[in-house]
């Protein structure tokens, strides 16, 4: 599963690193953007990423902010839950429901700033 | 009364209070009933405790002394092991559900984030099994927002 998981996150930076504009017409585009306009609490994120893998993560935070925070709480909760024996303290804490609304908060109230 | 134990590793039941008695499960054995606010060992249940007290008491009689000695710090032991950590709650899957929401599967994402919730809400309810269940449907919330959104992006990609 690890395994899986590192060399499918392996094939995707190569990609998007590889890719010159994700902005321009190769790269997958968000329906939801095509058919509302609106951009949505990830919107941003192939172009960030393209960025951050060519070092420039002024242009990605420009992209948008909240994945350097949204990135390494998934990976946390992932990794957290992954070894619910090795981090039981740091796992109870994370899957509270209040914590885990908040996460839901954050991300719906950044949606709905960037579309303002 | 219908009653679940939770015995090697897999919960089971549900059994009336009779089978419970006929199971002669351990004291320490984690039972839950419709009522009980979490798992206890089924000598701290309200319920199955008056089964466990006379089978104790029972089996004590007959230990000799030199055994006896041994025996009550052994089941201290096997209580206060269950009492902190419980059953562990099913997984929430909230990684993911964050890593859907952010990869422009919105409205999946958003309800995988409302399943993780329950979960844990269900799970500190007492309510273990509807969390588990409700653990399944976040990742099916998970699964079918990855699907959709893979197929709907070469959809957009005509635009």
């Amino acid at each position: 599963m690890l395994a899986i998981g590192l060399s499918a996150v392996a094939a995707v930076a190569l990609v998007f690193y590889g890719l010159n504009d994700p902005a321009g017409g190769h790269a997958p585009r968000c329906v939801l953007k095509v058919l509302t306009g609106y951009d949505c609490p990830g919107c941003g994120a192939q172009r960030a990423l393209h960025a951050v893998l060519h070092g420039d993560f002024v242009a990605a935070w420009g992209y948008n902010p909240i994945l350097f925070f949204l990135v390494p709480l998934g990976a946390l909760y992932a990794v957290a839950e992954s070894f619910p024996d090795r981090l039981p303290r740091l796992r109870r804490v994370l899957i509270r429901p209040v914590v885990i609304m908040l996460v839901a908060a954050v991300i719906i109230a950044w949606w709905i700033i960037r579309n303002l | 009364m219908k009653i679940w134990i939770y015995l090697n590793g897999t919960q089971q039941g549900p059994y009336t209070p009779e089978e419970i008695t006929a199971m002669e499960l351990p004291s320490s054995t984690p039972v839950w009933y419709e009522g009980l606010p979490q798992w206890l060992p089924a000598s701290e249940a309200p319920l199955t405790a008056p089964l466990f007290a006379g089978h104790v008491a029972a089996s004590c009689e007959k230990i000799s002394g030199q055994e006896f000695a041994a025996a009550p710090s052994h089941a201290a032991a096997d209580a206060s092991q269950f009492r902190e950590p419980q059953l562990p709650c099913p997984p929430t899957y909230l990684g993911w559900s964050i890593f859907v929401t952010i990869c422009c599967c919105l409205p999946g994402g958003i309800i995988a984030i409302v399943f993780s919730s329950r979960t844990t809400s269900l799970y500190e309810a007492g309510r273990y099994e509807e969390a588990v269940k409700m653990s399944e449907k976040a990742q099916w919330a998970i699964i079918l927002s990855i699907v959709l959104g893979l197929l709907s992006m070469p959809v957009a990609m005509l635009f």
